[in-house]
C-alpha cells in the first residue's frame, strides 16, 4: 500500500472544515456510534480538541472518509491496543452514507493497513447487540461475536448487550483469498 | 474482611510484589506490557495513580484483621449500569476465603447501593485459577477476545465474565 486510498474513498488525516460534520453525527443518536447516548452537546471545537488529542497517539488515530469527489462520509478511527499485534476500530458515518460501498472500502482500507502493513494478529470491535445492521456489517467483513457484557448498553429504553467482535489474521486473508505475506508460526505453541 | 484506600506503604509493598511473587497478576491488573518486565517504584506509583485516577474508578486494599492481603478495583466510568470489578489476592493468600468474602461483599454494595444492574470482570486464559474462582463466586462467561497476548509460545484469549443483579439474587436464596 502507497496510501489508504482505494476505488472510490480516501482516507485522510482530519481537517477543519470536517469538525462542524462529525460533531452532528454525534449529536445524533443513531450515528453517535457509543452505547452510553452521549448528551448531545459536541461542538466543532470539541471535536477539534478530541483530534488534538489523538494525534499524540504512536499507533493510532482518527481519519476522515471522503469520496473520490470529496465528498465527507464519517471517520475511522483505530488504535493498536498492543502494538504489531493487536488493534481496536471503530467507525462512525453519515445515514445517507449507510450500507454504500464506499464505506465498506473504508473498513478494507484499515484492515489490510493493519493486518499487512503493521502485521498484527488480531483487530476488534465493539457494537451493541441491538445494533443489527453495525452486527451485520461487521460480520461481512468477517468480524465473529467473541465476547459481551450483558445489559451494558440502553437504547431506546431497552437493555441490549455491549459485544466486542474480532477478526484474526489467518481468517483474515483466507477470507479475501489472500496468501499472508508474512505468517506467524509463533503463537500456536 | 474491609476494604480501605491504597496508601504509601501500600505501594511499596505492591512494588515489591510486582517484581516478586505475584508480578504476572500485577502485571495483568496494571495492563503492562510486557508483563515480565519488573516495574520500579516509581512506574508503580504512577501506575496506581492512573488507575484510581480514572473517572467513576477506585483501587482499593482488601484488608483481613488490619493486614492488607490483596487489591481491587471497580470502575463505573465506561456505565455504572455495568461496572466493572477486579480482585487479586496475594499469591500467598489464596485459598483462605478472603478473594470470596472481597468480591460477595463489593458485589452486595455495587447491586444494594448502586444503579449497577450487572457487574462484569475479565480473566485471561493463561490464568485458570482466576477464571475457576470467577466461576465459584457466581460469575458467568461471556465469550472471550482471541490472541490478548502470548504465554510460553502460545496465544491466551481473555474471558468476559459477568453476573446480573436477578443472578447475584437467586445466589442468596
Amino acid at each position: 500500500m502507497d496510501k489508504l486510498w482505494g476505488e472510490t474513498v480516501r482516507l485522510v488525516p482530519v481537517r477543519e472544515e470536517h469538525h462542524r460534520y462529525f460533531a452532528d453525527l454525534k449529536n445524533d443518536f443513531r450515528t453517535q456510534g457509543w452505547s452510553q447516548r452521549q448528551a448531545p452537546t459536541w461542538t466543532a471545537e470539541r471535536i477539534a480538541e478530541g483530534i488534538r488529542k489523538s494525534k499524540n497517539q504512536k499507533h493510532g488515530g482518527i481519519l476522515a472518509i471522503e469520496t473520490l469527489d470529496g465528498t465527507l462520509a464519517g471517520n475511522i478511527n483505530f488504535h493498536e491496543d498492543s502494538p504489531r499485534f493487536s488493534a481496536t476500530i471503530g467507525i462512525i458515518t453519515g445515514m445517507e452514507h449507510w450500507g454504500k460501498p464506499y464505506v465498506r472500502e473504508a473498513q478494507e482500507l484499515i484492515l489490510k493497513y493493519l493486518f499487512v502493513e503493521r502485521g498484527v494478529q488480531v483487530v476488534r470491535l465493539w457494537t451493541q447487540s441491538g445494533n443489527v445492521r453495525a452486527v451485520a456489517a461487521a460480520g461481512k467483513l468477517g468480524f465473529k461475536v467473541a465476547g459481551k457484557t450483558r445489559h451494558g448498553c440502553l437504547m431506546g429504553g431497552i437493555s441490549t448487550d455491549n459485544l466486542c467482535m474480532d477478526i484474526v489474521r489467518e481468517e483474515y486473508f483466507k477470507r479475501r483469498g489472500m496468501e499472508d505475506p508474512h505468517p506467524w508460526t509463533k503463537g500456536k505453541g | 474482611m474491609e476494604f480501605r484506600s491504597v496508601e504509601e506503604e501500600d505501594i511499596k509493598d505492591i512494588h515489591r510484589r510486582q517484581n516478586e511473587e505475584d508480578m504476572y497478576d500485577l502485571s495483568a491488573f496494571f495492563e503492562t506490557n510486557p508483563p515480565f518486565i519488573p516495574m520500579s517504584l516509581e512506574q508503580t506509583k504512577e501506575k496506581v495513580e492512573k488507575m484510581r485516577g480514572r473517572d467513576g474508578s477506585s483501587l482499593f486494599m482488601v484488608v483481613d484483621v488490619g493486614r492488607p492481603v490483596g487489591m481491587g478495583y471497580w470502575s463505573g466510568g465506561w456505565d455504572p449500569r455495568a461496572p466493572f470489578l477486579l480482585v487479586v489476592i496475594w499469591r500467598g493468600e489464596r485459598g483462605k476465603g478472603f478473594g470470596a468474602a472481597a468480591v460477595r461483599a463489593m458485589l452486595d454494595r455495587l447491586f444494594n447501593e448502586t444503579v449497577a444492574e450487572v457487574v462484569h470482570t475479565y480473566v485471561t486464559t493463561d490464568n485458570h485459577e482466576g477464571i475457576d474462582f470467577a466461576k465459584k463466586v457466581g460469575f458467568r462467561k461471556q465469550g472471550a477476545m482471541r490472541r490478548v497476548g502470548i504465554r510460553d509460545g502460545k496465544f491466551y484469549d481473555g474471558v468476559f465474565l459477568d453476573i446480573t443483579y436477578d443472578e447475584y439474587m437467586e445466589g442468596l436464596r
